[in-house]
């Protein structure tokens, strides 16, 4: 982040951490029955995409309710053959008729040699791919002058042709692009235990104070395996993840990320009450350095 | 007084005179469906943001009037267990259960309880002495709310409107009226088809010059209510929410999903659920209503809202008098 957009604050003066949801359809009556319980909403723009009318209605509607931050899945970020145009403006579109505070995608790539592979697929930690990332993320901002912040992603393997850990990566990454983090506390705590790292190291090599927005969903247990299926209740262990996270770096918010298995709606509330209830917590014992990272 | 029996009007050959008279007719039935467009500027207000706490009631008589709550209220007396429905054939009856749980009623269901003092045919709440008399002093309480937030059509719309509707009745009945004097005057006796030309261009005029229920705002807001509550038709659905417990369900947010359903969508959106008999009772209700002789009056509420085109089935309105017969008037 450019020093001169840096602000330091004072405890008192940190703004509050907002809560809300990842927006899914099956939700949206019980949205508007609960909009006091829930502080915004992070639509995924890729359902609005050459929308039907009722999707446009909806997205206004949305947006007249409720703060939005836009989520884009496939700006393919880590594509060597660079950012689909189109796409690119159509996510601009959307971005500038939502006017959101930041709006985020993946560090991965979804698409090569013009194919959409379907999937948020890793790549490797190395120097070239550090390059692509970067040309890649400023051709977004050149676009989109909205603050841009990238999430990190599960994986089920690692290149043996990585030269960095992933945390050191984003780290460089964040720096050079002046992006913020959209940190996933699930996908994190998933790898570190697929992989066997420790998710702590991992929070202490990552610059927190770009940490803009948090995710948080169950994982989901396949054999040994952890698997990022957002179609589980926000387990234990990571809601440890989650207060560390919160303990130590200041947000702007957390977005509950239930795709499937939708439960009962008072459930979603109660974890996001479970959030609520962490920050606030946090935010009574603790003091903590504030960072720049599109706080201003 | 030559000039007044001799010009072009006067003296025009009558087949040329009624097709002149079609194109006026024409033209200032236009003009005054224009005119219906253009009085209603309630497109221009700001759309008042969806409530959270959302009285389904007051939905449902903006949506179809008194007949419209009256019916959930009987849905939510069913569902709280103070009545049932028994079907047999196309017969329905309803019928007060024994339940002393009065705190779990609001003030207008516990208005709309006294009258099941005895069992119900559905299609009685619309008679004289019915369901939908005992709840009249809402309907007015609505009413003059959704007036005064300029959702219902109400004097000062109408009275913008009256000099058009004046002006093309005067148009369309005073040029027959004056053919036709000229016409008998002249001698001409074969009046017949200038009588039906005016006959019927004052019906049409009549049909078109009528203000719609829902002002433009009323049906915006009323849209957009659906579309925000739109997924609840998914839960009406859903079996969970559909098992006869009624604690379960109004215990949400305040607001109970399923009444809600049915005040946003109507009756229909439970066909096929666990409360499908509610839905037959009504259907049977409203056939029988309409046979009953509620005539055309309801047709104009229905089409002002947008409820009709939801998809539902149509008896939320479609079914005749029994879905807007509160706003007929």
């Amino acid at each position: 982040m450019k020093e001169n957009n840096r602000i330091s604050k004072t405890e008192d003066q940190r703004p509050k951490t907002r809560i809300g949801l990842g927006f899914r359809e099956p939700f949206r009556a019980d949205i508007f029955l609960n909009q006091d319980k829930i502080d915004f909403l992070e639509i995924t723009t890729d359902h609005y995409l050459d929308a039907k009318p009722e999707k446009i209605e909806e997205l206004k509607l949305l947006k007249e309710h409720f703060p939005l931050v836009p989520h884009s899945l496939e700006l393919s970020l880590g594509s060597a053959e660079g950012i689909d145009e189109d796409y690119l403006e159509k996510i601009a579109e959307i971005v500038e008729f939502v006017k959101p505070e930041w709006f985020s995608d993946h560090l991965c790539f979804t698409r090569s040699g013009g194919v959409k592979i379907g999937h948020l697929a890793p790549v490797p930690y190395t120097d070239e791919s550090l390059k692509v990332f970067v040309r890649n993320i400023s051709k977004v901002k050149k676009r989109i002058s909205a603050p841009f912040i990238l999430e990190n992603i599960t994986y089920l393997m690692q290149f043996p042709s990585s030269q960095m850990r992933e945390s050191v990566f984003i780290s460089k990454l964040l720096d050079e692009t002046d992006c913020g983090m959209l940190l996933d506390v699930t996908n994190l705590y998933i790898n570190a235990r697929n992989f066997g790292f420790d998710w702590r190291r991992f929070l202490d090599e990552i610059p927190l104070e770009r940490v803009v927005q948090l995710h948080f969903v169950g994982l989901h247990k396949h054999k040994n395996l952890l698997i990022d299926a957002h179609a589980d209740k926000t387990q234990n262990e990571i809601w440890d993840v989650f207060g560390e996270v919160v303990k130590r770096c200041d947000l702007k918010g957390a977005i509950l990320e239930r795709d499937e298995n939708f439960p009962p709606f008072n459930e979603i509330l109660e974890e996001i009450e479970t959030a609520r209830n962490i920050i606030s917590n946090e935010f009574e014992g603790t003091a903590k350095p504030v960072g720049a990272a599109l706080h201003g | 007084m030559d000039i007044l029996l001799d010009n072009p009007i006067a003296s025009m050959y009558g087949p040329y005179f009624l097709i002149f008279y079609g194109f006026v007719i024409f033209f200032s039935v236009i003009a005054l469906a224009t005119a219906k467009n253009q009085v209603d500027k309630t497109d221009k207000l700001a759309l008042p943001p969806v409530p959270q706490q959302v009285d389904p009631y007051e939905i449902a008589y903006l949506r179809g009037g008194i007949n419209e709550v009256a019916r959930s209220v009987v849905f939510s007396l069913m569902q709280k267990g103070f009545i049932e429905i028994k079907t047999s054939g196309t017969d329905s009856e309803i019928i007060r259960i024994n339940n002393e749980n009065f705190d779990s009623l609001t003030e207008i269901e516990k208005n709309a309880l006294n009258w099941f003092h005895s069992n119900r045919k559905p299609v009685e709440l619309f008679a004289s002495y019915g369901l939908v008399e005992t709840l009249e002093r809402y309907g007015q309480m609505y009413q003059a709310r959704l007036e005064s937030q300029q959702m219902l059509t109400n004097d000062d719309l109408r009275s913008s409107f009256k000099p058009w509707k004046l002006t093309v009745y005067l148009i369309i009945l005073g040029l027959c009226l004056y053919k036709l004097l000229a016409a008998l005057v002249n001698g001409n006796f074969n009046v017949i088809f200038l009588i039906i030309f005016g006959f019927v261009g004052i019906l049409i005029a009549g049909s078109v010059g009528k203000l719609p229920r829902l002002t433009k705002l009323g049906k915006q807001y009323l849209e957009r209510l659906q579309l925000a509550f739109d997924s609840l038709k998914t839960k009406a659905a859903n079996p969970l929410l559909n098992q006869s417990s009624p604690t379960s369900q109004t215990a949400f947010a305040g607001v109970d999903p399923m009444l809600l359903s049915v005040g946003i969508f109507g009756g229909a959106i439970l066909a096929g659920t666990a409360y499908d008999s509610y839905n037959q009772a009504f259907k049977t209700a409203n056939a029988q209503t309409a046979t009953g002789g509620c005539g055309s009056a309801c047709g104009s509420s229905c089409s002002s809202g947008s409820s009709c085109s939801s998809g539902d089935g149509g008896s939320s309105c479609g079914g005749g008098c029994g879905g807007c017969g509160g706003g007929c008037s």
